[in-house]
């Protein structure tokens, strides 16, 4: 699955974080789907706003946790491969 | 004709039904006679009523107001049973939330309750029976509610299948040794044609409520040989349950209420199989037996 250059969050999906799980709940508003996420796949998937490129991504999260650049670059990566499979971001 | 009264209570509602129309007074007494029995002075919250009309008709009121009207007594019982299911889950909410789960407690002596959440035909109801035939105590086979304190109420109304025969339980097995009694229950479906369906009345029932500690989301597949039971994450539960909830709530609001109300330690597990019974002793081997053993330290 090809990631978009400048992956966006599909709008309908709405967040709340489950309080003491580090876990965050998405519901999509448009037919009630719903899946979770820990907090870094959520961190990430919020980072997907249209106008930021995978490079740029990987920069901020690697500023949030302070881990490996190559390992880090590569976890973002499949982990946004993973959000197009399921359709929760898309090319704008 | 004589007046007959049933009274009793579901969660903190206190519920009346009475009347004078006779034929309905058996059935109405099979529907209910699981329930907590509740004090029968003062208003209840909830008061139905089936009277015989001069007409032949048979009414049926709640709280005064007409709901119903039949010359078939199965018919007016059968709009009585749709109403007091529906009228007492939205009197209950927001306080208790309701879901579309069976619940019995985790053994015969333990004071919590395992939920098994899932769709029709999931095998919900399977599972509890094979829970009840082992001793375990019955809240509920369809409505489980669930209060802000982590805490399951019963809602023990009689179980019944879509069809009179269970293709996994014997009714001489079911009866024997006293655990269910079997009642009938003659009433229109959907088309109008006149159905006798069997009422299974469990032996023990839980008055009380008890506190989660195990939900198990069963998946009834006929070609599975071996059952299979994995732990699944709690959100994923949430996610799962929040579709099962009977209130008209969004699915958004209802997982927030459910992540509430289920304690952050509940152990949960999707359950396949094809053998309910080879299901069942999965379930009691691997998490039923364990909770029950006392922890060290």
């Amino acid at each position: 699955m090809t990631v978009p250059a400048k992956p966006l969050k599909v709008e309908t999906l709405e967040s709340d974080e489950l309080e003491g799980m580090d876990e965050v709940i998405y519901v999509d508003r448009e037919d009630g789907n719903s899946f979770s996420l820990n907090l870094t796949a959520s961190a990430i998937l919020e980072l997907c706003n249209g106008q930021r490129g995978m490079a740029e991504i990987v920069e901020l999260v690697r500023e949030q946790c302070h881990e490996d650049g190559t390992r880090l670059a590569r976890d973002v990566e499949a982990i946004l491969e993973e959000f197009a499979k399921y359709g929760i971001i898309y090319s704008d | 004709m004589t007046p007959w009264r049933h009274t009793f209570r579901i969660a903190h509602l206190n519920i009346r039904i009475e009347g004078d129309a006779s034929a309905c007074r058996t059935t109405v007494g099979n529907l209910t006679i699981l329930f907590a029995p509740a004090c029968d002075h003062g208003e209840p919250d909830l008061c139905f009523r089936l009277t015989q009309q001069s007409t032949g008709q048979i009414a049926l009121d709640l709280n005064n107001t007409r709901l119903w009207q039949s010359a078939d007594a199965g018919e007016a019982v059968a709009a009585l049973e749709w109403h007091l299911y529906g009228e007492s889950v939205r009197r209950l909410a927001p306080e208790l939330v309701s879901l579309h789960a069976a619940a019995v407690s985790c053994g015969s002596a333990s004071r919590a309750a395992l939920l098994i959440a899932g769709h029709s035909g999931a095998g919900k109801s399977s599972l509890a029976t094979c829970a009840l035939l082992a001793g375990c105590r019955y809240l509920s086979d369809e409505f489980s509610l669930l209060d802000e304190r982590e805490g399951i109420h019963p809602f023990p109304r009689p179980l019944q299948w879509d069809r009179n025969r269970h293709p996994a339980f014997r009714h001489d097995r079911l009866t024997a040794g006293g655990l269910f009694r079997k009642r009938r229950y003659r009433f229109p479906d959907a088309e109008g044609r006149m159905r006798t369906s069997l009422l299974w009345l469990p032996a023990n029932v839980e008055h009380q409520p008890l506190p989660a500690a195990a939900v198990v989301l069963p998946h009834f597949d006929r070609q599975v040989r071996s059952p299979r039971l994995e732990p699944v994450p709690r959100s994923q539960v949430l996610i799962e349950m929040a579709h099962e909830a009977h209130q008209d709530i969004p699915v958004r609001q209802t997982i927030a209420e459910l992540h509430r109300r289920l304690p952050a330690q509940i152990l949960c597990y999707r359950l396949s199989f094809g053998d309910v019974h080879a299901a069942w002793r999965l379930l009691d081997q691997e998490v039923l037996i364990p909770l029950a053993a006392p922890t060290k330290g």
